[in-house]
């Protein structure tokens, strides 16, 4: 045991070493710098967690082993993950990337909790990985351009949601105890049958924490991009297929996302009260004729009942309250607003939308000191 | 978001109690060798706070977990209710035979406040098997992660 610790640990510093090097030798714009800092320091502490574990290893105490070999486990997990996680996005920094990182970089300083949290960009479809710094995926294609850059604002919930967990749990307790109630049998008999309904009621209930989390993350989208949250939303689901309105049952258990159309609800009403009416009834009116040519009975197996629609949204709007996400003002200069106005122009004239597009962007990075601004 | 997110910060959790827990053990172990320790006191301090914080957590959401196992527990993140009730099942199918698994997870936060050495070996004992069933759970997150070759 002896040994194979001491070749696995030695071997780690090196690999370890090697990744220090590789970052500092890296180039990045002053965004990723937070994130740049936080690799650096995250490598040195593993460093010498790896130190430690090599002078345990020298006491040649076996009654140690086990104990070191948990600890070299745990260095390398962690080296894997930033090996393949968190390095990539240092390693692939490319100059067309400062658009989203400069969407990032004003959200996480729209709020005093996220301002010192690192981020950076990898590709991958659309997601975030946090801990103590962020990961935003982003597919190519939308890595290029202006309109679904407004799906960062639901990624930016979920980090929201992270810092201010503990009340956000209890509120989501709220929703799946209200989801239990309407579920539980009007009367309980002592068979089978019985036992099969708790187990069922028990995995949708279940299933609802995360779905929760979701719409809460739709309903910060929608505060912070405005009408382009929707459309991007609604958009990027739209040629979907069936799935976007029914799920069979074995795939609503445990499934991380509600059905696009349970979201789609809760979007649409919130729109309303935000008073993007015009703009929901377009998108209501879009899905009704897709639901109409897929024939489509929206059945949801008791995951989703028009009585749940209340409880749920009063509570993700007390979610919001806790969380306070900057709110989208179109009478300010800010990426919300160029994505609000990228979406326009892509609704007026969707074959010109390119050459739209590239004004955009050139007048928006031309005009840093209107974003300096802001920042400050 | 998929649940990639919950692995990680699944995991984010259990290294931290899995580290402590190591802390804790290699320090008593050399303790009792009469060996000089690894880390600072306060590095022990902290350990010892790290597990008993989780246990009485553990605690919390196995008592409200064996009440009625037909029931969800609410407000936990998937994987966190996972454990609770992989550790249900192994308190009850006598899988390990340390004091964690047949008393309740918070006596042994009495345990980690004892500096008696008689009590050492229970220690260290419970807080092996507990991290057996950490590791179990880190390693599904882990290749939930990062996938096999």
């Amino acid at each position: 045991m002896y040994t194979i610790l001491l070749r696995h640990n030695t071997s780690m510093l090196q690999q370890v070493a090697l990744l220090m090097d590789t970052i500092h030798s890296k180039q990045v714009p002053e965004e990723l710098a937070l994130y740049k800092g936080w690799l650096i320091r995250t490598l040195e502490s593993m460093q010498s967690v790896i130190q430690n574990n090599l002078k345990a290893i020298n006491k040649k105490n076996s009654n140690l082993y086990k104990d070191i070999l948990s600890d070299t486990e745990l260095v390398f997990h962690n080296l894997g993950l930033v090996n393949s996680l968190y390095v990539p996005p240092i390693h692939r920094s490319i100059s067309s990337d400062i658009i989203s990182l400069k969407l990032l970089h004003w959200l996480h300083n729209s709020n005093s909790k996220t301002i010192n949290i690192p981020f950076a960009i990898a590709d991958g479809s659309f997601g975030v990985y946090l801990n103590q710094r962020t990961l935003y995926y982003l597919p190519i294609v939308e890595q290029k351009g202006l309109l679904f850059l407004a799906l960062f604002f639901h990624e930016f919930g979920h980090v929201l949601f992270a810092i201010h967990r503990p009340e956000m749990e209890q509120l989501i307790a709220e929703i799946q105890l209200a989801i239990e109630e309407f579920l539980r049998p009007g009367f309980a008999h002592n068979d089978e049958k019985n036992e099969d309904e708790w187990r069922n009621n028990e995995i949708i209930v279940t299933t609802w924490y995360r779905w929760a989390l979701e719409l809460y993350c739709d309903a910060v989208g929608l505060v912070i991009g405005g009408p382009a949250y929707l459309l991007a939303f609604s958009n990027y689901f739209q040629m979907g297929g069936r799935n976007e309105f029914f799920n069979n049952k074995e795939e609503l258990a445990g499934s991380t996302h509600p059905v696009t159309s349970i979201r789609l609800k809760f979007l649409l009403s919130r729109a309303r009260q935000l008073g993007y009416n015009e703009i929901s009834n377009q998108v209501e009116e879009e899905w009704n004729l897709l639901k109409t040519s897929y024939n489509v009975n929206e059945e949801y197996f008791g995951y989703y009942i028009e009585e749940y629609f209340e409880v749920i949204e009063g509570v993700i709007s007390d979610m919001i309250t806790q969380s306070f996400p900057i709110e989208y003002n179109n009478s300010s200069c800010s990426p919300a607003v160029l994505i609000n106005q990228a979406w326009q122009k892509f609704y007026e004239n969707p074959a010109g939308y390119p050459d739209a597009e590239k004004n955009l962007v050139h007048n928006f990075l031309n005009s840093s000191f209107q974003l300096s601004s802001i920042l400050s | 978001m998929d649940a990639k997110w919950f692995s990680l910060q699944s995991m984010k959790l259990n290294h931290s109690i899995i580290g402590a827990i190591n802390t804790v053990c290699i320090h008593l172990k050399l303790m009792k060798a009469n060996d000089q320790p690894l880390k600072s006191e306060d590095e022990i301090k902290e350990a010892i706070r790290t597990i008993k914080i989780w246990l009485t957590e553990l605690d919390k959401f196995l008592i409200a977990y064996e009440q009625n196992t037909f029931q969800a527990i609410t407000g936990v993140n998937p994987r966190i209710q996972q454990f609770i009730k992989r550790f249900s099942s192994a308190k009850r199918k006598n899988e390990f035979r340390s004091k964690i698994f047949h008393d309740r997870p918070v006596e042994l936060t009495l345990l980690l406040s004892e500096d008696d050495p008689k009590y050492s070996d229970d220690l260290i004992n419970s807080l092996a098997d507990l991290r057996t069933l950490l590791e179990e759970h880190n390693q599904s997150d882990f290749k939930n992660l990062l996938p096999d070759l």
